[in-house]
C-alpha cells in the first residue's frame, strides 16, 4: 500500500512539473470551459422560463443545471484529453517504456496518471461553478455540508474513467477515435446541457452508457437541481456499477498492453 | 542450481515478430515473419562487463531488450539468479535497470533531481534514502551544480550521464547498457566508460554493454558476444577472437597482429560467406 501511494504521488507530482509550469496554461483551463458554459446559457435565455421548460422554471435555475453539468462534464472529458496527451508525449520521449521497465503498480502509475491530470485541469473551472451554483442559491449555509460529497464524488468517478482511458490509449497509439466518441456524445447523452429524462427512449439507451450521467444526476439530485431527491440510490448503485466495470476493465487492458507490448515491442513506437 | 546463481543465463533463445504490412486501402494487410535473433546463448555474470558486438541490425538491441524483461523471448529459456526471468519479469525488474544511449527516456521539463525522484519512486526508493542516493549518483555523474536545471537545456552528453544516473537510481543488481557512448565526444565517452569499468570491478554488478565502438568493446569487456543478422558469429574473451583471425593470418602471410575491429569485419564477412 505504502508503493502504491508512492508511485501515485510520484505521477501527481510530475504531472504537474511537466505539464503546468505557465500561467497560460491555468488561463486556457479556465476561459475556455467559461466561455462554452456561457454559449449555452446565452443559448437557453431568451426562451421563457416562467413555466418548466426541460424541468427548469427559473433563469438562476438554469444557472445551476448548466453549472453542474459543466463541471462534471470538464472533469470527465479532461481525462479523454489528458489520456491522448501523454499516450503520445510519454511514447515520443520514449519514457512510457521505461516506466514499465520499473516494478511499479501498474494500476497505480495509471490511476496516478488520471488523479494528477484532474486535480491540475479542472480547479479553475470547478471554482467557477461553485461561485455560481452559490449565486444560484443551490448551495446555501444549510446545505454546505454536501460539496465534500460531491467533490469526492467527482473526483473518484472522473479518476477512475480517467485510469480506463489512460489504460485504453495504452493499449493502443491509434485510439484517437475516442476523442471524437467521448466529445459531442458525451456531452448531449450524458445530460450536461439537457436534462437526460427528456430525450427519446433511444437517446436514453444511449445515456445509459456514459458514466457521467449517473454522476450528474446524482449531483442535481443531492442539489434539488432536479428532483427533490427520490431516485438517487438507483442513481448510486447504477454509478457503482459502473465504477466497478470500470475497474476491471482497466485492469485487464493494463495487463493486455503490457502482455502485447512484451511480445511486440510496441510502447516504443510513436 | 549453483551455476545459474550470481549470472543471467539466456539458453537458445529466439524472437520473431510479426508483422503486418499494407498492401493497399481495400486489402487485407499481408503478414511477414522477422527473425530478430535466432538461437544466441549468453551468461551475465556479476562482477563482469559482457560484451555485445555488432553492426547495426545485428540484433543487439532486441537482445538487450529480451535479457532485461521488455520483451519475451519467442522460444528459449531465460533465468536470473537461477529464477526463470520471463514468468517473473516483475520481480527482474526489480534487480535490473537499462540505460540507453541518445536523449530520450527523460522528462525534458523536468530537472535532473526531479527526473530521478520520479523514477526512483517507481522502484519504492523514498524520503531521505532517495535525497542521499539522487545526491550521491549527480556527484558521480557530474551533474551536482546542474541538478536543478531543466533537462531541456542540457547538452548531449550531460543528458546521457542523466541517463545513467536514471539507470542507476535503483541499484540495480544487472545493467544494460545500449550504446551508452553513441555520439558522446572522447572525453565524456571516456569518463562514462571508466564509470561502466567500477560498477562491475568495485560494485560487482553484472553490466552487458552493446556497442559498435570496438576500442570500447577492447578496452571494457571481458568476454564479447559477436552478433550478425541476429545469430552467434563468435564468442570469447578478446584475446580469443583475436586468435581466431591471427591464426589465419599468420598460416597466409604473417602480417602484424591483429585489432579487434579487423577481427569484427572479418568473423562478419566470413560468417556471411564473403571475402575478408
Amino acid at each position: 500500500m505504502k508503493n502504491i501511494l508512492l508511485v501515485m504521488k510520484a505521477e501527481i507530482k510530475k504531472q504537474q512539473e511537466h505539464n503546468y509550469h505557465s500561467y497560460f496554461v491555468y488561463f486556457s483551463l479556465l476561459i475556455w470551459p467559461v466561455l462554452g458554459f456561457l454559449e449555452v446559457y446565452y443559448t437557453y435565455k431568451p426562451f421563457s422560463l416562467t413555466g418548466n421548460f426541460i424541468g427548469i422554471s427559473s433563469g438562476k435555475e438554469l444557472l445551476a443545471f448548466l453549472a453542474t453539468g459543466y463541471m462534471a462534464y470538464n472533469c470527465y472529458w479532461s481525462m479523454v484529453q489528458n489520456a491522448w496527451s501523454m499516450s503520445y508525449q510519454e511514447r515520443t520521449g520514449g519514457t512510457l517504456e521505461v516506466s514499465f521497465l520499473s516494478p511499479a503498480s501498474r494500476m497505480a502509475m495509471n490511476y496516478g496518471k488520471a488523479l494528477g491530470a484532474l486535480l491540475q485541469e479542472v480547479w479553475m473551472f470547478c471554482c467557477f461553478c461553485l461561485f455560481i451554483l452559490l449565486y444560484a442559491e443551490s448551495i446555501r449555509w444549510d446545505n454546505i455540508f454536501l460539496l465534500p460529497v460531491i467533490f469526492i464524488l467527482l473526483l473518484g468517478s472522473s479518476t477512475i474513467w480517467g485510469g480506463m482511458m489512460n489504460a485504453i490509449f495504452l493499449f493502443s497509439r491509434d485510439a484517437e477515435i475516442f476523442m471524437d466518441l467521448f466529445d459531442t456524445p458525451m456531452v448531449l447523452f450524458s445530460g450536461t446541457r439537457i436534462p437526460a429524462a427528456c430525450f427519446p427512449v433511444w437517446a436514453k439507451v444511449i445515456s445509459l452508457l456514459f458514466p457521467l450521467t449517473y454522476c450528474l444526476n446524482i449531483i442535481r439530485l443531492v442539489l434539488h437541481i432536479t428532483g427533490d431527491g427520490a431516485g438517487i440510490g438507483a442513481d448510486l448503485l447504477r454509478l457503482g456499477i459502473c465504477l466497478l466495470l470500470m475497474v476491471g476493465i482497466t485492469k485487464v487492458l493494463l495487463r493486455r498492453a503490457e502482455a502485447n507490448n512484451r511480445k511486440n515491442g510496441e510502447l516504443q513506437f510513436y | 542450481m549453483n551455476e545459474y546463481l550470481d549470472k543471467i543465463v539466456a539458453k537458445n533463445l529466439v524472437k520473431n515478430y510479426e508483422l503486418k504490412e499494407k498492401q493497399g486501402f481495400f486489402r487485407p494487410k499481408k503478414r511477414r515473419t522477422v527473425h530478430a535473433v535466432k538461437d544466441i546463448s549468453v551468461e551475465i555474470p556479476k562482477g563482469k562487463i559482457t560484451g555485445l558486438l555488432g553492426i547495426n541490425g545485428a540484433g543487439k538491441t532486441t537482445t538487450i531488450r529480451m535479457l532485461s524483461s521488455i520483451i519475451v523471448p519467442t522460444s528459449g529459456t531465460l533465468t536470473m539468479d537461477g529464477v526463470d526471468a520471463v514468468a517473473n519479469h516483475l520481480w527482474v525488474k526489480e534487480r535490473i535497470n537499462v540505460i540507453s544511449g541518445g536523449e530520450r527516456n527523460l522528462y525534458w521539463r523536468l530537472t535532473a533531481v526531479e527526473n530521478l525522484q520520479y523514477f526512483g519512486s517507481l522502484y519504492g526508493v523514498s524520503g531521505s534514502v532517495l535525497d542521499e542516493r539522487i545526491r550521491g549518483l549527480l556527484e558521480i555523474v557530474g551533474l551536482t551544480e546542474a541538478a536543478d536545471t531543466p533537462v531541456e537545456r542540457y547538452s548531449k552528453g550531460m543528458k546521457q550521464r542523466l541517463q545513467i544516473a536514471r539507470g542507476l537510481i535503483n541499484d540495480p543488481e544487472y545493467i544494460f547498457l545500449d550504446e551508452p557512448t553513441l555520439g558522446l565526444d572522447i572525453v565524456i565517452a571516456k569518463e562514462i566508460r571508466a564509470l561502466v569499468m567500477e560498477l562491475a570491478a568495485k560494485h560487482h554488478k553484472g553490466v552487458l554493454l552493446t556497442t559498435h565502438y570496438i576500442s570500447e568493446a577492447e578496452e571494457l569487456c571481458d568476454y564479447i558476444y559477436v552478433l550478425d543478422k541476429g545469430a552467434m558469429i563468435a564468442e570469447g574473451t578478446k584475446e580469443d577472437l583475436k586468435d581466431l583471425l591471427g591464426y589465419e593470418r599468420k598460416v597466409v602471410s604473417q602480417i602484424k597482429e591483429p585489432d579487434l575491429e579487423e577481427t569484427l569485419m572479418y568473423l562478419i564477412n566470413h560468417s556471411r560467406g564473403e571475402h575478408a
